[in-house]
């Protein structure tokens, strides 16, 4: 018997996905929150790199961070991160919601902000800062 | 669907899945019934020994153990669970009665890890960490700063740690959003399903970052 070629067997693979696909019961929704949370998240990150390497530069700023004295400067930065991301989300949600923004424009928005993040919180980096 | 249709289009379904048969002999069920008995076993003895050697945690140990294992584990098998969660969920390998059950899996397995990762860095930072950075001579901080050869465990390795491990829940989160949001959606928009597996992973990375420097530093100077 003959076998089908690569090429047929790919294409009935497709077609068999695509007819599955056209089976699975969804609601459409924009693309707009996702692309909010993943710029958010981003920001949430570069926020605590540049709070951390403040901390470090200013010895002012490290005691203002000092909201906890058990936890230390860490308990203001963490706080500040969390409060930055969180409105962060909130302002770009309501932004985005009924948009088809693009998803891989805002996943690189969010990794450069995730580098910046990665960056600002690496020991080496911050404690140039040092006063 | 009948449920005859249903079981029908199963057995079709088999009947196309290549397989090789194997003999159903007794010896690997039996390696694997064994081993789950040595397992048991050796559960059984060390809680025996534990009793009577007094085996025992300070409230410390129990918050450190707590913070690193007890919500390491679970974290562990989310990420492994979510990963090949998101990793599957594609028209061609899934059937659209699959994909109900798989999403659920899904979401279970992603909001799992976003609320350990929560969990591990809110004990890290508020439970574990006072007691790593007390002014007591004898605090882990205290100890490795104390010597030249072990500075840089305080210095780089938890100076990293403590921070690092706050990027991994924020992330996890907003994969955690993102399947909520989108549910069996997600099967249809590759580039959203692509870019969560990332995130998914990156939230991982930090996370096993944290996870190592404590496991490094706690080796070296542990809270006790």
């Amino acid at each position: 018997m003959e076998q089908p070629s690569r090429q047929r067997v790919a294409e009935e693979h497709l077609e068999r996905a695509e007819e599955r696909l056209a089976r699975i019961a969804f609601e459409d929704k924009p693309e707009g929150p996702i692309a909010a949370a993943v710029i958010a998240g981003g920001v949430g990150a570069a926020a605590l790199g540049v709070v951390t390497t403040l901390a470090e530069a200013s010895e002012g700023i490290r005691e203002w961070l000092q909201w906890s004295d058990a936890v230390g400067p860490l308990s203001g930065k963490v706080i500040v991160t969390l409060a930055v991301w969180l409105v962060a989300w909130a302002i770009l949600h309501v932004m985005l919601r009924s948009r088809p923004y693009e998803t891989r424009r805002a996943l690189v928005v969010s990794l450069v902000l995730i580098a910046v993040g990665v960056v600002g919180t690496f020991p080496t980096f911050f404690q140039l800062f040092g006063e | 669907m009948e449920q005859p249709r249903r079981q029908r289009v199963a057995e079709e379904r088999l009947e196309r899945i290549a397989f090789e048969d194997k003999p159903a002999g007794p010896a690997p069920s039996s390696a694997a019934v064994i081993a789950g008995g040595v397992g048991a076993a050796t559960l059984g003895v060390v809680t025996t020994l534990a009793e009577t050697k007094r085996m025992s945690f300070t409230t410390r140990e129990w918050w450190g153990l707590i913070h690193g294992m007890g919500l390491g584990t679970p974290f562990l098998l989310a990420f492994a669970g979510g990963l090949a969660g998101l990793y599957s969920l594609r028209p061609t390998l899934i059937t659209p009665e699959g994909v109900v059950e798989r999403m659920r899996r899904l979401k279970v397995g992603v909001v799992t890890m976003a609320v350990v990762a929560w969990l591990t860095v809110i004990t890290g930072t508020w439970i574990v960490y006072p007691w790593y950075r007390e002014r007591s001579p004898d605090s882990p901080r205290s100890q490795l700063l104390a010597d030249e050869a072990t500075r840089a465990w305080h210095e780089f390795g938890m100076e990293w740690k403590e921070h690092i491990a706050w990027i991994s829940p924020i992330l996890a989160t907003v994969v955690a959003f993102i399947v909520l949001y989108y549910d069996t959606n997600l099967i249809r928009h590759d580039q959203v399903r692509r870019t969560a597996i990332l995130l998914f992973m990156l939230a991982f990375v930090f996370a096993a970052v944290a996870g190592a420097f404590g496991a490094f530093i706690t080796k070296v100077a542990p809270v006790s």
